[in-house]
């Protein structure tokens, strides 16, 4: 596809996006109240004294849905005032207004009959404070239950009340919290999820997280050319649960192409995912061989005349340099699981003779100290100083280096 | 995939399986049967404990792969909390079967965590990781440098860490959290990172993260006796939500590795609806520019879910590459005729070097149980 296209494309789309959003927050971002108080004049708190919830919601205790239908209507109100008085109309409606009280969709699925009827709950317990201010929408915290308290029984744990989000929300895709749009949000979650009181598993479960921290089900182990991305589902940050309602992805569709820059600037600690032994080893490596030799995958700065200088003094060249800065990159190809690491191939010593092979170590490397020494044959001083073995005497090769 | 769960008042047996093969062609591993989870759970025992014994998740960044065969116990109370856990670690790709090697391949942790201080909340963990790595053929040179084949049988790769951390929140104004992980193998700091956040100025959220980390290499891994630096990451970010609907965010980030500099930018905006996002990396780690926008929108009380997903990258991984442009297209819906059951159609549209003009097309068919089956 030609450049411009594509940026024709993105423009066309990105200012789509925009005015979609504009539209839609045009849409719910009224006042703060529903406007009906600009339409009735009423107390929740004074009618409280008098009578119950049902005593105007009168429809309530049967309804299956949440609706308007749930708004007291004259007749309720008839009850009491003599709603007949064409003089006293100005008593509840304000001016001349006569409009019919403005309902909200909530976006809920929501049985009051299963709830007040059959499970004898107090309206009180759901719209708590509500008995203590003129509109509904005064109750403090808020005016309506909050979802934490919908949790306290529907949680899949007490084996009460399922925690489905689909089983309250009609739809499950737009339900991402304000924290999880913070800019950093992907970043600092682990902080949050360690709080004593976080709420996380309101929405999410263990194989929500696992979608993500469990990288492997991300691509499959041959991501080759054949097989480059699977249409796993990682649950995403919109809609985690196992419903999940679209064929979502946790990294973009082409961040097995750049995600060496994430790896390398620090952004993504691939381990906290992936088993790094075997998941990077499946592309950046020869099936053959456990070594990274696909033409393509091997980094740009390998082929530099430079990359390797294997001489005692020269300093190793570029890539010596490159690994003092990044290890993780090096170890991420080249420490594979049931491979034998690169790197060995120079970085040996088998005449057991100090000095005379490519520096490897730091100064003073295990200078008197712990480490992985060679008290086995497994030991990892026996890959490199091969001329040496757990029991080899002392004062010979590798081992006179400081038993004289 | 498979996620069973049967429960009986306090106990549960969860799982979470996964079956797979192509249909089309036979590939090395086809078919895969996966098991990540597969456990028993006993809730709130005597008001106080919590056990999970079976395949279970973990969620600890030093211990990688997220999965573990054995036991873990949690116990609460009050403003305490005390959690242990032992296990072998999974067989590569969560293959149904256990470490055959329990002495040199099992993972071991704990930590103990307390808000007894208001606002505040101090962690003190440690975690022991063996990885038993296959055994292997390689070449290797005696001492007259002839070549020879060596049976290379290398001790159990590990990860021995502790870690506190702090936080301490106010809500609406202030946070912050701190980590320190100290590598018990290297006798170094491993890493130490602080995240703060002020978020007192109704809708402004300010952002500012700091860490220091050694690179994390497993001990007995050759890559352990080399000589390498440590990286210095520093991020500052702003976010502002406006409208109610949108949320703008910017970062700018540095990392300092030894003797170069690498820089982040990212800026985006994100909605309920979908995100756009805009990043930017320059130096050492690689060039970057790319611009992505995901966005989806349920329609008929969620009957009808579009969605189209947009990313233009163009980018080189290292100074000495060559730069590369990158289309990726997604586009699909959902429809969704019961709350349990869904159908997803996805185009995939891929464009490089590699993948000329690549097109994919994807179904799913997703049924959710919610039926208490009551099996015990």
């Amino acid at each position: 596809m030609k450049p411009k296209y594509i940026y024709l494309i993105l423009t066309l789309a990105v200012t789509g996006f925009l005015a979609f959003n504009a539209f839609t927050s045009a849409q719910e971002n009224g006042p703060k109240g529903t406007g009906n108080e600009k339409l009735i004049k009423f107390s929740h708190k004074l009618h409280a004294e008098i009578t119950d919830c049902q005593g105007c919601h009168s429809k309530a205790a049967e309804s299956t849905e949440v609706g308007k239908d749930l708004y007291p209507n004259h007749e309720n109100c008839g009850s009491c005032h003599d709603v007949e008085d064409t003089n006293n109309c100005q008593m509840c409606h304000f001016d001349e207004n006569y409009e019919a009280l403005h309902y909200r969709d909530s976006g809920l699925n929501f049985n009051h009959k299963f709830h007040v009827t059959e499970q004898k709950m107090e309206c009180l317990g759901c719209h708590k404070g509500i008995n203590e201010v003129e509109y509904g929408f005064q109750a403090k915290p808020e005016p309506y239950p909050p979802m934490s308290l919908c949790n306290t029984c529907h949680n899949n744990y007490k084996d009460i009340a399922s925690n489905e989000c689909s089983l309250c929300h009609k739809s499950t895709f737009d339900l991402k919290p304000l924290s999880h749009q913070k800019g950093d949000f992907r970043k600092t979650h682990k902080f949050d999820a360690l709080q004593a009181d976080a709420n996380c598993n309101m929405c999410h479960d263990n194989t929500s997280c696992q979608d993500c921290h469990i990288g492997n089900n991300i691509l499959t182990e041959n991501n080759t050319q054949n097989n480059s991305y699977a249409p796993y589902t990682p649950a995403n940050s919109f809609d985690s649960k196992p419903q999940k309602q679209q064929i979502t992805r946790v990294h973009d569709l082409n961040y097995v192409y750049n995600h060496g820059i994430d790896l390398k600037s620090g952004k993504m600690e691939c381990q906290t995912c992936h088993q790094v032994e075997t998941f990077c080893a499946e592309c950046h490596q020869n099936a053959a061989q456990h070594d990274f030799a696909i033409p393509g995958v091997m980094p740009a700065t390998h082929r530099q005349p430079n990359f390797i200088t294997a001489a005692v003094g020269s300093g190793g060249g570029v890539h010596a340099v490159d690994a003092k800065r990044d290890i993780e990159s090096c170890a991420s190809c080249h420490d594979v699981q049931g491979g034998d690491p690169v790197c060995i191939r120079c970085h040996m010593d088998p005449d057991g003779i100090k000095g005379d092979n490519p520096k490897t170590h730091p100064s003073n490397y295990m200078h008197d100290t712990h480490g992985d020494w060679h008290d086995s044959q497994g030991s990892l001083c026996f890959n490199c100083h091969t001329n040496a073995t757990p029991n080899s005497p002392k004062g010979v090769g590798f081992c006179g280096y400081c038993h004289k | 995939m498979l996620n069973l769960n049967i429960n009986k008042g306090q106990f549960s047996l969860r799982s979470y399986l996964n079956f797979e093969s192509d249909l089309s062609k036979k590939q090395d591993y086809d078919p895969r049967f996966r098991v990540y989870n597969l456990y028993l759970e006993g809730r709130n025992l005597f008001d106080i404990a919590t056990i999970k014994i079976g395949r279970q998740p973990i969620f600890n960044s030093i211990a990688g792969g997220g999965v573990f065969d054995g036991v873990d116990l949690d116990l609460r109370y009050s403003d305490f909390k005390l959690s242990g856990y032992y296990g072998g670690n999974t067989p590569a790709y969560q293959n149904f079967e256990t470490t055959k090697n329990w002495n040199d391949d099992y993972i071991l942790g704990g930590k103990f965590t307390t808000s007894i201080i208001k606002n505040t909340q101090i962690g003190l963990s440690y975690i022991n990781k063996n990885f038993r790595p296959l055994d292997y053929y390689a070449t290797r040179f005696d001492a007259n440098l002839n070549p020879m084949q060596v049976l290379i049988e290398g001790n159990s790769n590990q990860f021995k860490f502790a870690s506190a951390d702090v936080s301490y929140r106010q809500e609406n104004m202030f946070s912050l959290d701190a980590r320190y992980d100290y590598d018990l193998n290297f006798e170094t700091t491993s890493k130490f990172e602080v995240s703060g956040r002020y978020e007192q100025i109704e809708n402004l959220g300010v952002d500012l993260y700091y860490n220091y980390r050694e690179p994390r290499i497993r001990y007995n891994s050759i890559f352990s006796v080399f000589d390498f630096g440590n990286t210095q990451e520093i991020e500052g970010g702003l976010d502002y939500r406006f409208f109610n609907q949108y949320t703008v965010f910017g970062k700018f980030a540095n990392v300092t590795y030894k003797d170069d500099n690498s820089q982040r930018i990212t800026a985006g905006i994100n909605t309920n609806y979908g995100s756009l996002s805009y990043r930017k990396n320059l130096g050492y780690a690689g060039e970057m520019d790319a611009i992505s926008l995901y966005g989806a929108y349920s329609m008929m009380d969620g009957f009808f879910t579009p969605s189209l997903g947009l990313a233009y990258t163009s980018y080189k991984l290292s100074k000495e590459d060559a730069k590369n442009n990158l289309t990726s297209v997604l586009a699909g819906f959902n429809l969704r005729p019961w709350k349990a059951l869904s159908f997803d159609l996805q185009g995939q549209y891929l464009n490089n070097r590699i993948y000329k003009d690549d097109f994919r097309l994807f179904f799913k068919i997703n049924y959710w149980f919610n039926t208490n089956l009551k099996l015990i």
